[in-house]
């Protein structure tokens, strides 16, 4: 397999332990089956996911770290970080009357990339569906500023690949990179290799309003 | 956000969970050490004492700055060397829950992921 991907085969014994770990903290994720010999036919699916509107995450003023008293690092360069505060970059834009948004998250595999893929579905208190502005003015800001230039073409609407239906998809094409030094660094070290997918999913979910609550670091590792 | 959640691993000091034992009212500062991976930059200065306050976020934007990030490239924290935490987890959490030897090790990976 090419560096940073993972075969079908990984990504079904990965999500096992996933679902396995979900069952135990109650996190509420699923298996879907809907062609079964098929790679990419089945998928893990989380429902009701609510996110109220307003919470976002800033970074707040900065101040400048101190540095921890080292003995061996005498070469102090004495300069000060000036931590000037950091933009929050919200992206002005006109939201509805809506007190919170209620996810779906799909994770499925993607045969042409040799990826996991994210798909989710926003929709409001009465049903209707989220649009494209609103999901992304929900960005949390310290991703938006980084995604400005490149937000249609990372986050687009698509046909979901087994259902069918419009959801709307992390676009997998760089996946394989941002995970390849992750994946290295942990064969490197000879401690196994760990969760893929928890890797992967923990890094890009924060980014739709997924977040993996912190036990799911420890599958796939020996403790 | 509706899923910030307090870490559901058991602290492994105290008897009741998720509780913090404190010699003092003033809060210690944490040792990190920040450690690049893949080819990330490596910091000339790798290890910092910060309030355990800060959120990840918090530590994501030093690092960034630090090794001046393009806005275009993104910047990723993990623990265990494979878990990125949730931009809003406090680095209290994160000490608790993968600290050892009195620091916390958190390594980075910098990428144009996106677009």
């Amino acid at each position: 397999m090419a560096a940073g991907t993972l075969t079908w085969c990984r990504f079904k014994d990965e999500a096992s332990q996933l679902l396995r770990h979900s069952d135990r903290i109650k996190d509420g994720w699923e298996w879907t089956e809907v062609e079964e010999d098929q790679a990419g036919g089945s998928f893990l699916v989380k429902k009701d996911v609510i996110r109220p509107v307003g919470e976002r995450v800033d970074v707040k003023d900065c101040v400048p770290l101190e540095e921890a008293e080292d003995e061996d690092n005498s070469d102090v360069l004495g300069v000060e970080y000036n931590m000037e505060e950091a933009d929050t970059n919200t992206v002005p834009c006109e939201l509805k009357e809506t007190e919170y948004y209620r996810y779906q998250y799909h994770v499925l595999y993607s045969t042409s990339y040799s990826v996991p893929v994210l798909y989710f579905i926003a929709s409001r208190p009465d049903g209707s569906l989220a649009s494209l502005d609103e999901v992304w003015s929900i960005v949390p800001g310290s991703f938006q500023s980084r995604l400005q230039d490149d937000r249609w073409t990372f986050l687009t609407q698509q046909e979901h690949p087994v259902l069918g239906c419009p959801m709307f998809q992390l676009h997998p094409c760089h996946t394989a990179t941002m995970m390849q030094p992750l994946m290295q660094e942990t064969q490197d070290k000879d401690r196994g290799s760990c969760n893929y997918l928890v890797s992967w999913l923990s890094s890009v979910g924060p980014v739709v309003g997924l977040n993996l609550p912190l036990s799911y670091a420890q599958i796939g590792h020996v403790t | 956000m509706a899923e910030t959640e307090k870490t559901d691993l058991a602290s492994p000091s105290s008897g009741d969970a998720g509780s913090i034992p404190q010699n003092s009212d003033q809060k210690k500062k944490i040792d990190v050490l920040l450690k690049g991976a893949g080819d990330a930059p490596i910091m000339k200065k790798k290890k910092w004492a910060v309030d355990p306050t800060k959120k990840v976020s918090w530590i994501i934007e030093f690092i960034r700055k630090y090794i001046k990030c393009e806005p275009h490239e993104s910047l990723f924290l993990y623990v265990n060397q494979s878990f990125a935490p949730s931009p809003d987890q406090e680095l209290q959490n994160l000490y608790e829950c993968f600290g050892s030897d009195g620091k916390l090790i958190l390594h980075y990976c910098k990428t144009q992921a996106w677009g």
